[in-house]
């Protein structure tokens, strides 16, 4: 998940114009309270309980964990989430539907975006014909992305490598690993933890001359070949008029968990030129951000 | 109308009126909590700087 509680991002600056834009002015007659667990996730249930202490009206919870800590700390305290990854599966909602007495927010990924993702990777690389999948097991709401993943890597004719990370550790077995097996292109499928490592990542591709795309934005920034994904300011724009709804009086319960609907094509045309790769027109006359 | 019912009218307005200033300037100020696991850049860094010395 994005850094929502470090400053400044702009995820919290999507957020902050967003509740500007329904008359919330910070200071004025909103005030927020900042609590980032940065990477000691188990400071989290504490953090929450400061929240819920501080008889705040709503949380804003962004990733799995900070989600399951925010849930913990109360069942009375309206709860936004921007889960990132699918939460029925993650345990964090019941249904998207019907979430919980005190939770609503917004799903990750979509179904049928992994398998848009490893289409725009084969229209813009069309040589891909074997890619590695660095994933986190671990993480249930990755699941459905990753069989989606393979069943869309079968119907283009892909074979496709399962590259296994658990903890920041692994990323050191995993890059050998692609180091030895040569993929063609690496696919990494989006949590807290795989996030963290967008930049090594992007780092490794570039040098060993392999195309990668991930869902951030930010790891095309990183230097990565390419994303595609939810367009996240949208998420956290949308974020802030959930929280008004809540603060005018509706019932979390009454908002059903909705989806993003907005997604982002970016493509860095710096590490295209360095892997020596030339990008189909066709692919760019599409992308939201093309990175010269 | 008459000048008693003037001024009880002006009366009640100036009464009303300072009410109306305070419940304004009380406003209620909504109260939002941020809450974040987000892995430092930094560390990502570190992490990176700690590869490149392994080789």
């Amino acid at each position: 998940m994005p850094p929502l509680a470090e400053k400044p991002s702009p995820e919290r600056h999507a957020f902050l114009q967003g509740l500007r834009e329904l008359g919330y002015n910070e200071g004025h007659n909103i005030s927020i309270e900042y609590r980032s667990a940065a990477w000691n996730r188990e400071l989290l249930p504490d953090l929450a309980a400061e929240l819920v202490a501080r008889k705040v009206d709503v949380i804003l919870a962004a990733g799995p964990q900070a989600i399951l800590a925010a849930r913990d700390a109360t069942t009375t305290i309206p709860i936004v989430m921007i889960a990132g990854v699918d939460p029925v599966e993650s345990g964090l909602v019941a249904s998207l539907a019907r979430p919980a007495a005190n939770i609503t927010g917004f799903s990750g990924n979509p179904a049928g975006l992994a398998g848009k993702r490893l289409e725009l990777l084969r229209e813009a690389v069309p040589q891909v014909s074997r890619i590695s999948v660095i994933r986190n097991p671990d993480n249930p709401g990755v699941t459905a992305e990753w069989n989606e993943t393979q069943a869309a890597a079968r119907t283009l004719g892909m074979k496709v490598e399962s590259v296994e990370v658990r903890r920041a550790e692994d990323f050191v077995t995993a890059l050998a690993k692609m180091r030895r097996h040569r993929p063609v292109a690496v696919v990494m499928l989006n949590d807290t933890l795989t996030a963290t490592f967008r930049e090594v990542l992007a780092d490794f591709a570039v040098q060993n001359r392999v195309p990668a795309i991930m869902s951030s934005h930010e790891f095309v920034r990183a230097g990565g070949l390419m994303s595609y994904g939810p367009k996240l300011a949208d998420l956290f724009r949308r974020a802030a008029s959930q929280v008004d709804k809540i603060l005018r009086g509706a019932k979390p319960a009454d908002l059903p968990v909705e989806q993003p609907t907005r997604f982002d094509l970016v493509i860095n045309l710096k590490t295209a030129k360095a892997l020596g790769l030339t990008i189909p027109q066709s692919i760019l006359v599409r992308a939201d951000e093309i990175i010269r | 109308m008459d000048r008693r019912a003037f001024i009880i009218v002006v009366g009640r307005s100036v009464v009303v009126a300072p009410t109306v200033v305070r419940a304004q300037r009380a406003e209620k100020v909504y109260r939002v909590g941020i809450l974040g696991a987000t892995p430092t850049p930094s560390l990502s860094e570190a992490f990176r700087l700690a590869l490149r010395d392994l080789g």
